[in-house]
Formats: structure tokens, sequence, C-alpha cells
């Protein structure tokens, strides 16, 4: 078995837990909670499907990544913005 | 080979790389789910420990042979933390922000006041003792002036 590949099993690993932990961040009280909580899920989802393209060879996946950490971001970046002026 | 480098040294690389994003993905986990919610700040310091998982992302994109992808999040990354600390000051953060508690002023007021004090009134240790000694039989003085006796 290449090692490449355990590596990227071992990353998918963590990245799941990740992904678990930031669904219990995601419940936390506040809305700067559930912000950050939704960019840090943004994150760990694009490094996983790219890492599951990356390993099966599939290429719309680093596509649907892109979309994904570039909309995923850009979106927070502007609630976070309503956030501060609605004050 | 890949600019004279072996394809099994490139992929060993790739795999530390890989090893090193996910451990600081743990270590990020760990510290986030650990660290005590009744801490003053702690959403700054949630803010803080996910920055770990910002680095491990962009060191992944870049072992996984995506660089566009690791530029991109290079750059958005510290905007997207900059603006949720922002959004959270001004909007929920009561224990900093004067607008949303009003009574921080009102301590910083009475903070001030109280260095005032402490500045116009000379310590003991700054007087002689012989300046202390004179204090004191002026007062006795003065005392007996008054005819309290």
């Amino acid at each position: 078995m290449d090692i490449l590949l355990i590596c990227e099993c071992f990353l998918i690993i963590a990245l799941i837990v990740f992904l678990i932990a930031t669904l219990r961040i995601i419940t936390y009280k506040s809305i700067s909670m559930g912000l950050i909580g939704t960019s840090s899920f943004t994150l760990a989802l694009t490094l996983l499907l790219v890492t599951v393209g990356t390993i099966y060879n599939i290429g719309f996946f680093k596509d649907i990544a892109l979309a994904l950490l570039l909309l995923g971001i850009v979106g927070t970046i502007a609630y976070a913005a309503v956030l501060r002026r609605a004050e | 080979m890949m600019f004279g480098i072996d394809a099994g040294l490139i992929s060993l690389i790739q795999s530390i790389l890989l090893v090193i994003s996910a451990l600081l993905i743990l270590i990020a986990v760990a510290g986030v789910l650990k660290i005590d919610r009744n801490l003053d700040n702690v959403v700054y310091a949630r803010i803080h420990i996910l920055g770990i998982v910002d680095v491990a992302g962009i060191i992944a994109f870049i072992a996984l042979g995506q660089p566009l992808f690791a530029l991109i999040y290079l750059f958005l990354a510290p905007l997207l933390a900059h603006a949720l600390a922002n959004a959270y000051f001004h909007s929920e953060d009561t224990l900093n922000n004067p607008v949303l508690n009003p009574s921080i002023l009102d301590e910083e007021e009475i903070l001030e006041e109280d260095e005032d004090i402490l500045v116009e009134t000379p310590a003991e240790e700054d007087l002689d003792s012989s300046e202390i000694l004179d204090i004191d039989e002026s007062l006795e003085e003065k005392s007996e002036d008054d005819g309290n006796d």
C-alpha cells in the first residue's frame, strides 16, 4: 500500500473529526460562533473534497471545492459585515 | 522525475506534509473543544485556535498539488478572521465594547479619578523622617491650641 495513500486516509480521518468539532462549534449560542463554525466547516469540506478527488481521480470534485471555498468565504465575510453594521 | 527530483522523494514529502497538517488539525480540534467557555474573550481565543487549521489547510492544499487553492486561502483567511472578530466586537462583545456596555466607560472614569488622586498625594516614602516629625509636632501644637482639654 502506497504511503501517500495512507497519509491521505489519515488526513481524511482528521478532517472528519474536525467536521464533527465544527458542528459542535456551530451549536454555540452566539451568532458569531455560528459564523466561525460555518467558515471552518467550509474549509474542512473543501479539503475533504480535494483529497477524495485526488485519491479517486475525480476532476469535478476540485471544481466543486473551488466554488465552495470562494463562495463560502465571501459569504461569511459578507454576513460578518452585515452583522457589524446591524448594531 | 519532476524538477530533477525523484518521484518517490516527492511522494515522501507530500506524505510528511499531509501528516503534519492532519496532526495540526487534530491539535486544533482538541484546543477548541477543551478551552474553558467561561473565560473572558473566549471567542477571540477560538478564532485564534482555528487559525492553526487555516495554516494546516494551506499546507495540505500544497501537498495535494493544488497551489491555486492554497494561494486563494492564504489571502482570504486573514480577512475572514478579522471580519469575524470585528463583527463579534461590534455586535455581541459586551465585555470590551463600550457601546454595548456603557458601564465600561464609568469604570474607566473611576479608575482615572483614582489614578489622579494617587498622583496628587505624595507617598510617605518620599518624605524625610524629619519632615514627618515636624508635621506631627505641628499637629500636636494645633490640638493643644484648640483648647479641647
